[in-house]
């Protein structure tokens, strides 16, 4: 089936919602990555048998889901229409959701998330506090679609925008309306993609290029990979309405999408929505029946390099070359691959469009700060109660974040910093937790929006050790091109290292701020230019943990081994031979009820005797 | 396009100058005689702007930024550059310090450093490295030359200059050209009595001597590529440049002044 006009749309879309009841129980099990390797489909098994053993007695549809954000208690199974959240189940759970819940509509208690604070059960997915205070647009639909199914996409009113992008609007409208939106992009930089569109269309080339920017490879963030693999669709739809704001009427136009090969099920899933588009000739010739227009999408993976996130890095591999950036003196929406106009934009960038096209430029202002409209997905990870990926509206605080969606430090521990931007972001300190998350604030404390990363760290966290972490993982991924990246980031990591062996000098302090801003002002390219944003934020907040580790050689987090003494306290020791038996050194020596006796010259400070001993005798200095 | 025979007016520590679209500021400061420091910049190649020692402050109204002047190409009216600010000084020094740390046993680069009053460095030296992964030897031996036969291995601090796979390269003429614009003088060529010698790409090519002095001259694989690309005459195929040279110049006395 090919549609050749929006009617045709329209008509199959209202045949899919007349066979859809909604009052039918849906069971949606989450299949995205978290809960995939919580047992998602030995869940999702269990439920397949269960049913086809057994029957229902009544008819029920289910769906293995995309990812609903709720990592930390996964897996997760949302019961339709009373919207039962399940966390954490098992397949051995799943006879009784079905016979109890699905059946007879009653609410399983044991499976439900209790608040640990309030200790209360909450039965509804809404009203869950990490749901609460999110604003869920780009990812909202995640858990009622099969991201495989592009008739699930189309019955909630999928391929809708682009209709009325093709035949409501022109090119020009829908670029003023996305400038109008503010939409900037998600990706990192920030940049107004309505004024990069125009741009790309206004200059001179012979073919356009529009791109997917799925190379997300920052560690510990996936909102892109779960956008990709919960609802393809949105993302596809947004870039095939950008590729006619970009080059209807203007020249031809070429869409790709640079994918991390590490994200199998993301390359599945998007290689068949474009597949199926084609199908029902939303990719291909004459668009929707749009005389003129058209736009197909090659998919490209990616080896796994993390400067391949750069645009023109991204753009030099796409043309088969090495992946390394190149000066953007000239941008590369004047000449980008292969010397012609290129339009890339990311993942989550692009399933912002059909939403503004839909809902219109006024609706998505309304959302977020002076600067910034509209949501980001966060990956909120680290010591954080409820880890996941959280979408928040513009301007929340990273305290309303942190504590609000997150449910505050694991473990009643103390909040020490929370670190924006992925490993090139800044760590921001308890004092400026009441900064709205805004593109222009977070830049003007050193830190960035970057793509999306956010890891909390509580007070167990070392600073001078998180800077060396993430100094570390860029030095692995400077692409070497320039000297200040390349040899400026060994050079600072050689510092770290020492300071956290015990070797620091008071001088190295004003050595690491000169290596930190050349590396800043001299970098090639932006993963260059904001490497140091964890050195320079960490040096500048946390300044009195790096001259402790100095003068002191002492680490007050207890991270840095080889500033870390263990002892024991003869006082508190029971003698119970725990810690011994667990001293990988054989460092500790004595007899049953007396205190135990710990070897200096053997203990390597793992520190497995102090999270072994229960009655606190291990002591850490 | 019109906008590529633009005059633009733009300003160097203070002196006005006016380029044409597109000129590098590195370009339009030679041409007011302002001094600005590379050291990966070749003229006949496109600049490839990794070195960093050539940045310049860039105000453009009341923003400033830092730009590589090799490869900032002016496009637009009003730009103010500042070549020699204490923050480009500052930069500078530090970008210098790591070039030096890392070429510690390269002549040319501590006495590059030198000139910047910089001796010696507490960062940490690499040991036995000379070449500083400008990329000249790799961009003239694909973008003029046209034969690829040496490229970059490896990323980060472990980034190389090599042959592929560590093998002699089929692709290697042996023209000398990497060697030839080499900043550091870390790509040694040598030649035998029969044949080039380039160690670092492990090339050795066969050598043809000059018909009149006998001296070695160029591969027989350069001039073969040399022949196809340009129309050459045979005195250019068998004779070395300064015999060359001389019999032209016999020729031309010979012939009253004209060739």
């Amino acid at each position: 089936m090919r549609f050749s006009s929006p009617a045709e749309l329209e008509r199959y879309r209202e045949k899919l919602r007349t066979g859809y009841d909604p009052s039918q129980p849906y069971i949606a099990i989450c299949g995205g990555t978290g809960c995939l390797a919580l047992g998602s489909a030995e869940v999702r098994q269990a439920f397949e048998e269960a049913i086809s053993k057994n029957g229902l007695k009544v008819k029920v549809r289910m769906k293995f889901t995309g990812c609903h954000g709720f990592c930390e208690k996964g897996p997760l199974v949302v019961i339709h229409p009373q919207e039962n959240l399940y966390v954490s189940v098992k397949p051995k759970d799943v006879l009784e959701i079905l016979e109890k819940t699905v059946e007879q509509g009653e609410v399983l208690e044991n499976l439900l998330y209790k608040d640990p604070l309030t200790k209360e059960k909450i039965a509804r997915e809404s009203e869950v506090p990490f749901y609460k205070h999110q604003k869920r647009l780009v990812f909202g639909m995640n858990g009622m679609i099969d991201p495989q199914s592009i008739d699930d996409y189309i019955r909630i009113g999928g391929y809708s925008a682009l209709s009325k992008a093709l035949y409501q609007m022109s090119p020009e409208q829908i670029i003023s309306e996305v400038k109008k939106a503010n939409l900037r992009g998600r990706g990192g930089g920030g940049f107004p993609a309505g004024v990069k569109w125009e741009t790309c269309r206004e200059a001179h080339g012979d073919i356009r290029y529009v791109i997917i920017n799925a190379d997300e490879g920052d560690p510990g963030a996936y909102m892109d990979r779960s956008l990709l693999e919960g609802n393809p669709h949105s993302v596809l739809e947004g870039m095939i309405i950008g590729a006619y704001a970009i080059a209807y009427g203007v020249s031809p136009v070429q869409g790709y999408i640079y994918v991390r090969h590490e994200y199998p099920l993301a390359v599945q899933y998007f290689t068949k929505a474009v597949e199926t588009a084609r199908k029902y000739g939303l990719l291909g010739k004459n668009i929707l029946g749009k005389e003129g227009f058209n736009f197909d999408i090659q998919i490209n993976q990616g080896g796994g390099a993390f400067v391949c996130g750069e645009s023109s890095a991204l753009m030099a591999s796409l043309e088969g070359k090495p992946g390394e950036p190149r000066a953007k003196y000239v941008h590369t929406v004047h000449k980008g691959i292969y010397n012609q106009p290129s339009n890339l934009n990311n993942v989550e960038t692009w399933a912002n469009v059909p939403l503004i096209i839909n809902n219109g430029a006024d609706w998505y202002r309304a959302m977020g700060t002076e600067g910034s409209k509209g949501t980001k997905i966060f990956s909120l990870v680290g010591k954080i109660n409820n880890t996941g990926l959280v979408e928040v509206p513009m301007g929340i605080t990273l305290r309303e974040i942190v504590y609000e969606i997150g449910g505050g430090i694991r473990g009643g521990k103390k909040f020490k910093a929370v670190q924006t931007g992925g490993p090139s972001g800044g760590c921001i300190p308890e004092s400026m937790l009441d900064l709205p998350v805004d593109y222009d604030e977070l830049t003007k404390v050193g830190s960035m929006m970057g793509s999306g990363g956010m890891i909390v760290m509580d007070e167990d966290t070392c600073m001078v050790d998180v800077a060396r972490y993430f100094l570390d993982f860029l030095k692995g991924e400077s692409c070497g091109k320039c000297t200040p990246c390349r040899e400026g980031i060994k050079q600072v990591l050689t510092i770290l290292n020492r300071i956290c062996e015990g070797g620091g000098e008071e001088k190295d302090l004003a050595r690491l701020e000169e290596l930190g801003n050349a590396i800043h002002d001299c970098a090639l390219c932006a993963l260059g230019g904001t490497a140091a944003n964890p050195l320079l934020t960490t040096l500048k907040y946390f300044r009195s943990e790096y001259e402790t580790h100095i003068r002191d050689k002492k680490c007050p987090a207890g991270v840095c081994r080889a500033l870390v003494v263990y002892e024991i306290d003869a006082e508190k020791c029971t003698g119970c031979m725990a810690c011994a038996k667990q001293c990988p050194q054989n460092a500790i020596t004595g007899e049953k009820k007396k205190p135990h006796i710990l070897d200096q010259s053997k203990c390597i400070k793992c520190g497995i005797c102090y999270t072994t001993c229960k009655f606190d005798a291990v002591i850490r200095k | 396009m019109e906008q590529e025979n633009k005059i633009l007016q733009v300003k160097i520590n203070d002196k006005p100058v006016s380029v044409q679209y597109g000129t590098t500021v590195l370009e339009a400061a030679k041409k007011i005689g302002v001094e600005i420091p590379t050291l990966c910049y070749h003229p006949a190649l496109e600049a490839y702007g990794v070195c960093r020692v050539c940045i310049v402050e860039m105000k453009r109204g009341k923003r400033s930024r830092i730009v590589t002047s090799c490869n900032y190409p002016i496009q637009e009216d009003g730009l103010e550059f500042f070549t020699n600010t204490e923050r480009i000084q500052r930069d500078r020094k530090i970008v210098i310090e790591m070039l030096l740390a890392r070429c510690w046993d390269s002549p040319v680069i501590r006495e590059f450093a030198a000139k910047f009053g910089i001796y010696d460095t507490d960062l940490e030296k690499t040991k036995n490295e000379q070449c500083m992964l400008c990329g000249l030897c790799v961009n003239v031996c694909r973008d003029l030359i046209g034969q690829s036969a040496i490229t970059f291995e490896s990323r980060g601090v472990d980034r190389k200059t090599v042959v592929p796979f560590h093998k002699p390269s089929d692709a290697c003429i042996g023209c000398g050209a990497c060697a030839y614009v080499c900043p550091t003088g870390c790509i040694k060529l040598e030649n035998l009595p029969q044949e080039r010698v380039i160690e670092r790409w492990q090339s050795e090519l066969p050598l043809l001597t000059c018909k009149i002095c006998g001296k070695g001259f160029g591969t027989a694989r350069q001039l073969e590529i040399l022949k196809e690309k340009n129309p050459l005459t045979r005195l250019y195929l068998t004779t070395c440049p300064e015999c060359r040279e001389k019999e032209l110049a016999e020729k031309m006395i010979k012939q009253g002044g004209v060739l």
